[in-house]
């Protein structure tokens, strides 16, 4: 692989542990050095566990002192723990499963090199998975990610319009009990499709108005009682606001040029809107992570793609504010230094277009009134 | 509480080594950091230092190129991947290439010493950083500063006035604000900073630390980076920033002495400054309190069991908790911020 200047994305190691960390009576143990515990730790917001590996365990064998970390977590009343090897682990070879023998653990092998963290969420997701059971009706809700800034507005607004059409959610990939993996159900819609588990049959999108409204009809048709009338009723109203909103900034203001870096999904999402209700002109995306076209994680490159145009809007994370100081900016990728967002506002769903379109509108309003006052001056 | 829900979150705690040398070569101006690893390594470092710069706006990261290696180096060994990232460093044009190791490549074994030895139009240093084998970051800034000691003249005889300061910790949230605090204490000395070893330095900075009259260490831990230096250069070595009232006297009275100047009239301006602190916070005086020492640094106990000794605050099962700094408050204006924070407590309470 080239060389990369100032990666900007976590690695498959993060990934993994924040799927197995939305699982809240997992314990989740990263067998690993102290730097590759620390990172994590800092991004998910939820309790984790370190072996942090000495040269001595390197040399030696790092067995004995994952029992201890794991017999001492058990030891304090967890049942179950994973257990996900960073790089140096993973490539020494060692037969950790024999030296856990007798405790329940979940081994995922998702060190670094291998990828980032959407690869690592999948691997960790597809390792969970193998225990799940399809038993119920309705649709499990997936793409909840704890890295992801909007997971909970994404849970919330995902529960609240499937329960709105009549359709039971089995598990929440992943924000849920374990148990609950025995009492899934046959279809995955996803509130953020970059982050992927595949438990059953994927059941579409809830990123986007029409993907929303394709979903859930798809998965009314499955269940006998359900109904998405309501459902696409509020759609139709949501949609009403948002050109009514967009017509007016229009009055006075050209469409935005923009340009989007942020998981292909958001980004995708944040487009359509951009075209659609704006009037844009497609903007420029550079993805995060790798889909159909390579993912665009070297600052370098980033930072030469956007300096030799002008954008009015750039929606990414506060790497691309820096980038662009003097363009609007809408926080969706993370880091998102300097801002603060404690409540649980969503992309997906109804609520989630809507609050994009009102991200995008107040930001642009925001830069206009900078730099209005700033030519007062 | 979801941070902590077992002693094992603190052992082995210290932190990466890579991070230590990182935080130290990322504030060269001029050099570009080569890591030889996973790009996840570069990543961890580069949104620690984003966020930390953010915090004190600074808009510029500094440039971190990752040999970024994956699975198939990992087998087949990561030299290659290395060569590239050093071609790719020394095509930006800067003064100097710093080669940092993480664990992976310690691991795999790749010969990086022998890779950075090979003639290139810049300077190449490696810095040892994996982070199981280093001893953790402080043991990164001691590895990093100690190469890039490396760099200095030994032969420079040129006299500066500038008091050398040593390994300032940049990824701190009141770096500047410590630093200000001992240039105002030299000031009293008639004495100015010189050279900040590493912080916004040049490499020519870094060559040029031998005409020093004196180095300040930040803390003592970086001891053995001192006694290099006194070594190398025969230089006075202070062996940290001064902590509390008390230990800014004693800064002064040891720095006038290593460099013959008479530190009385320079103590009695400090003694004036630590009267006025005290006075300003009169209304704490006679409070019944209890210190929060639990994880706290023995200096910064000391000092702040110092100033209650001063303003006769009482220590009392059932006083009210004070926490203590982070870092040991340094000279006269971080006690005034500690003796702040104490107040806001005690209003509270």
């Amino acid at each position: 692989m080239p060389e990369c200047v100032n990666p900007i994305w976590p690695c498959a190691l993060t990934g993994a542990v924040s799927c197995l960390a939305g699982f809240r009576d997992l314990a989740v143990v990263i067998h690993g050095s102290s730097g590759c515990y620390y990172y994590p730790k800092s991004l998910i917001k939820a309790p984790i566990y370190g072996s942090f590996i000495l040269n001595e365990e390197v040399i030696f064998g790092t067995g004995g002192r994952l029992r201890s970390v794991v017999s001492e977590i058990m030891e304090n009343g967890s049942d179950r723990v994973a257990v996900v090897t960073s790089c140096v682990p993973a490539l020494m070879g060692e037969d950790l499963a024999s030296e856990l023998d007798g405790l329940q653990i979940l081994l995922v092998d998702a060190p670094g090199f291998l990828g980032d963290a959407e690869a690592g969420y999948r691997i960790a997701a597809e390792t969970l998975l193998k225990e799940a059971q399809i038993t119920v009706p309705g649709v499990n809700i997936g793409g909840i990610c704890l890295l992801d800034p909007f997971w909970r507005g994404n849970m919330h607004e995902s529960e609240r319009i499937l329960a709105m059409a009549g359709i039971p959610v089995g598990a929440v990939l992943s924000y849920d009990q374990l148990d609950t993996l025995s009492h899934a159900a046959p279809v995955t819609v996803a509130a953020n499709p970059d982050y992927e588990a595949l438990l059953g049959r994927p059941g579409g999108s809830l990123l986007g108005l029409p993907s929303l409204k394709q979903t859930l009809i798809d998965a009314a048709h499955t269940i006998p009682d359900a109904d998405p009338a309501p459902v696409l009723a509020e759609c139709e109203r949501a949609e009403e606001m948002a050109f009514t909103a967009c017509e007016k900034y229009l009055r006075r203001n050209d469409p935005p040029i923009a340009a989007i870096c942020a998981q292909a999904g958001y980004a995708s999402l944040f487009a359509d809107l951009l075209c659609t209700y704006l009037g844009a002109k497609r903007p420029l995306i550079l993805p995060r992570n790798v889909t159909d076209i390579p993912a665009n994680t070297d600052y370098d490159q980033i930072r030469s793609a956007l300096l030799p145009d002008t954008y009015d809007l750039v929606i990414g994370s506060s790497y691309e504010a820096r980038i662009l100081p003097d363009a609007a900016f809408v926080g969706i990728t993370p880091p998102n230094r300097g801002q603060i967002m404690l409540g649980s506002r969503p992309l997906a769903g109804i609520e989630g277009t809507l609050h994009a379109v009102e991200m995008i509108l107040n930001a642009v309003l925001d830069q206009k009134k900078k730099d209005y006052t700033r030519s007062l001056r | 509480m979801i941070l902590s829900r077992s002693p094992t979150d603190t052992l082995r705690s210290e932190g990466c080594t890579l991070t230590g040398v990182l935080s130290v070569t990322g504030f060269l101006k001029d050099a570009v950091t080569v890591i030889h690893g996973p790009s996840g390594c570069t990543h961890h470092n580069v949104s620690l230092l984003h966020a930390s710069l953010a915090e004190i706006d600074e808009v510029q990261i500094p440039c971190f190129l990752s040999s970024n290696i994956h699975e198939e180096e990992v087998i087949f060994g990561g030299e290659k991947a290395l060569l590239h990232a050093l071609d790719a460093a020394e095509a930006r044009d800067s003064s100097l290439i710093c080669v940092v190791s993480t664990c992976i490549a310690d691991t795999i074994g790749d010969d990086i010493a022998a890779l950075c030895s090979q003639k290139r139009s810049v300077p190449v240093i490696h810095i040892p950083g994996a982070g199981f084998l280093g001893g953790g970051f402080s043991e990164g800034i001691r590895n990093a500063l100690s190469s890039l000691l490396n760099l200095a003249e030994a032969d420079d005889m040129r006299s500066d006035d500038g008091v050398l300061i040593v390994g300032e910790k940049n990824l701190e949230y009141e770096v500047e604000e410590n630093f200000r605090e001992v240039s105002c204490l030299l000031s009293l000395l008639d004495l100015a900073p010189g050279i900040r070893f590493v912080r916004k330095a040049s490499v020519s900075d870094c060559r040029n630390i031998g005409s020093a009259p004196a180095t300040i260490l930040r803390a003592p831990s970086l001891q053995s980076v001192g006694s290099l230096l006194r070594s190398r250069f025969g230089m006075s070595v202070i062996p940290g920033f001064p902590v509390g009232p008390d230990g800014s006297i004693r800064f002064l009275e040891d720095l006038g002495d290593s460099l013959g100047v008479d530190p009385r009239p320079a103590i009695r301006d400090a003694e004036g400054m630590v009267a006025d602190l005290y006075t300003g916070f009169d209304d704490l005086r006679d409070t019944a309190i209890r210190l929060d020492c639990s994880g706290a640094d023995p200096a910064t106990v000391s000092a702040a069991r110092s100033v209650l000794h001063e303003l006769r605050m009482k220590e009392a099962s059932s006083g009210v908790l004070l926490p203590l700094p982070f870092d040991p408050p340094v000279g006269i204006a971080g006690t005034r911020r500690m003796l702040h924070s104490w107040r806001r407590c005690l209003s509270r309470a």
